[in-house]
């Protein structure tokens, strides 16, 4: 195993700086690392009530968006064709290849990651909205520190893809939140 | 039934927050020296997390105990920011006052969480080194601080900023399962 070097690829998150909020000109907005890791602890806590298993929900989060180090953080939605998205999945399995080469049992990691992308399992469905989630948490905790910053089409992206009846539940709560202009 | 999910709401908002504010809280060690743009508290756990997850069987330990704890590992850092404890082998605060601050804020941050227990007995079982999860997760921290240490030597800071980090790291890997790895670290320093 070359933990050291699977610990630098790791690392390179810490720099990858969330590309939709430097695209909306936050400044010095939060790296994917961080982004993930919030995911995470999202994910790790939100298992339960769905019952899932909360050890490949966690494992899964943390896998996200590991390859953005090596291929950086594209904006898929922000008119991006679906060539451009398969593209970039190809260009992601590839990076995260070479990644998990450095670690024991690898092979594991990248068909986990691959089960997260397809959208089909319930883990992979739950870690996907909630990532969505802390996004539209981000956007609010942005826009509560800057009154001119308009985040609507983080909250809209959001909506579209969180679909599950409970953390609809949660989005409109944060929609309020939002809409009060309550203090975050 | 509807006011129920509403709290739940809040509570996972709570803990949301909290791991909000540890993207905001940085490194001290490193902000003390003076590293710009220091990483935050939320870098530094995302990649003991990450590494956890690697090393955990390995070791023949509680993989998910392992990532869990890594996660809520410094979640005490949210409500006092990021305090710097020890200084090289020298410990500069008494370890209980830490301790109780960093259990208070954990307490208050799982608050009327249904398994806000779990989290706060996690992070109490790391800060008392109480099982061989908690025991190696405290040998990872110091190595993943070493790894970013020399990540901030080979930008161009001055090795010998870091003098006091690979003696504190010392302090914590020497003669522990993780030493091999803190050995070649030490080899890749430039002198």
């Amino acid at each position: 195993m070359k933990l050291i070097d699977f610990a630098k690829e790791v690392g390179k998150l810490k720099s990858v700086k969330r590309s939709g909020w430097l695209l909306h000109g936050i400044k010095n907005p939060e790296s994917v690392a961080e982004h993930t890791f919030r995911v995470a602890v999202l994910a790790m806590v939100l298992a339960p009530k769905f019952g899932l298993d909360s050890e490949k929900v966690l494992k899964m989060a943390l896998l996200d968006d590991l390859a953005e180090g090596i291929v950086g953080d594209l904006v898929v939605e922000r008119g991006h064709t679906p060539g451009k998205r398969n593209h970039q999945h190809t260009l992601e399995k590839k990076a995260l290849r070479k990644i998990f080469s450095l670690v024991d049992d690898g092979q594991k990691f990248i068909s986990l990651w691959e089960e997260l992308q397809a959208k089909k399992t319930q883990e992979a469905r739950l870690v996907k909205q909630v990532e969505r989630l802390e996004m539209a948490i981000q956007a609010l905790e942005y826009e509560s520190k800057n009154k001119n910053q308009n985040l609507q089409e983080f909250f809209d992206n959001a909506e579209m893809h969180i679909k599950d009846k409970e953390l609809v539940g949660f989005f409109e709560e944060l929609k309020a939140m939002r809409n009060s202009k309550a203090k975050i | 039934m509807r006011n129920n999910n509403k709290n739940y709401w809040r509570k996972i908002l709570n803990i949301a927050q909290a791991s909000g504010i540890l993207k905001q809280v940085p490194r001290t060690g490193w902000v003390l020296k003076g590293v710009e743009k220091a990483e935050s508290v939320a870098e530094h756990s995302y990649r003991v997390a990450l590494l956890t997850m690697m090393l955990a069987d390995k070791f023949g330990l509680d993989r998910n105990k392992l990532v869990e704890m890594a996660l809520v590992h410094d979640f005490g850092e949210a409500g006092i920011g990021d305090i710097k404890w020890e200084t090289g082998r020298v410990v500069l605060v008494p370890p209980t006052a830490k301790h109780r601050d960093e259990k208070a804020i954990m307490k208050k941050i799982v608050s009327g969480f249904k398994d806000g227990a779990k989290y706060s007995n996690l992070l109490e079982e790391f800060i008392r080194r109480r099982s061989k999860e908690a025991k190696f997760l405290k040998q990872v921290d110091k190595l993943e601080m070493i790894i970013q240490a020399l990540e901030y030597e080979a930008a161009g800071y001055p090795p010998s900023w870091f003098n006091e980090f690979w003696e504190n790291a010392e302090k914590y890997l020497s003669g522990k399962e993780l030493e091999g790895i803190f050995s070649e670290l030490r080899s890749l320093r430039k002198q």
